[in-house]
């Protein structure tokens, strides 16, 4: 009899472990995936800081270069698309389409080497809301691995 | 730079079919408008470059449908003070014109005045600005 108890309880005994480390294995899991979010958004925000940065500086070329790799990065991004963290996907459409108005743009007027001086004012007013756009989410994601990381301990 | 010679032809053309209405143009990013016609593109657009303060009117053609490469065809501007660049300000107004919807607007605006009472016309606003005449 005191053998099926001892049995029992080191039963439930490794339940509760197993279910310890299954709990610190999901938390881990979301950290990283955190750490993972926020690093690709780090980089979205440094790209669009430079395109705003090139296009204030009348440096088209570089510009419209700067502009591709923005959307490259967006579309690589792991949240793109996806509902993950509560960002609807029609977030990160529009974010997409207005990136793809703003390279097709810096374009154009590479392809005839002039830019419109209303037109330059628009993109840099329109780069610097994606990058607040893209600096809030990562603001975001930045005080999620803090309780990720506070969850773990 | 004047319109190029080959295309005298086409923006002629081009601008008589949008005076019509049987070209639909429509508006993409920024100041830019275009249409499609079969498998081209035509893509034109307008301002002041930031460089030199010359006003130009920009014109493309491009492959369509799209690919992720460059679809450009043939690109060309004028510049204020180019033959030609009277012609094509005309014409890139008639298409943005036609793009706002201007036409509708001016009609429905005229509709509504010579039908309405004059006493009736709601012309207020909520700043409470008042007309001075």
């Amino acid at each position: 009899m005191i053998g099926v108890w001892l049995t029992l309880w080191q039963v439930v005994k490794a339940r509760k472990a197993s279910e310890a480390t299954k709990r610190a294995i999901d938390s881990t899991v979301n950290t990283l995936s955190a750490i993972n979010h926020l690093s690709c958004t780090e980089q979205l925000c440094s790209r669009s800081r430079d395109v705003m940065h090139l296009i204030s500086s009348r440096n088209i070329t570089s510009a419209a270069i700067a502009a591709f790799e923005l959307r490259e990065s967006l579309a690589k991004h792991p949240m793109f698309k996806t509902d993950a963290r509560g960002y609807l996907p029609e977030f990160w459409d529009t974010l997409e389409k207005d990136i793809m108005n703003i390279h097709e743009a810096l374009e154009s007027a590479v392809t005839i080497k002039k830019l419109d001086s209303e037109l330059r004012e628009s993109l840099v007013l329109s780069v610097s809301s994606i990058h607040m756009l893209l600096s809030e989410l990562a603001g975001k994601l930045n005080r999620e691995v803090g309780k990720e990381n506070a969850y773990s301990k | 730079m004047p319109i190029p010679n080959e295309y005298n032809a086409l923006i002629s053309l081009l601008f008589r079919r949008t005076m019509e209405g049987s070209i639909t143009w429509e508006k993409i990013a920024y100041n830019q408008l275009q249409t499609t016609i079969n498998d081209t593109t035509i893509r034109i657009w307008a301002g002041e470059d930031d460089q030199t303060n010359e006003r130009f009117v920009a014109f493309q053609l491009r492959d369509y449908p799209s690919s992720y490469d460059d679809n450009t065809i043939d690109h060309w501007y004028v510049e204020q003070g180019d033959s030609g660049y009277a012609q094509m300000l005309d014409f890139y107004d008639t298409v943005r014109r036609q793009v706002s919807g201007v036409s509708e607007r001016l009609k429905s605006l005229m509709s509504y005045l010579e039908t309405v009472d004059s006493d009736k016309i709601d012309s207020s606003n909520e700043s409470g600005s008042r007309n001075p005449f």
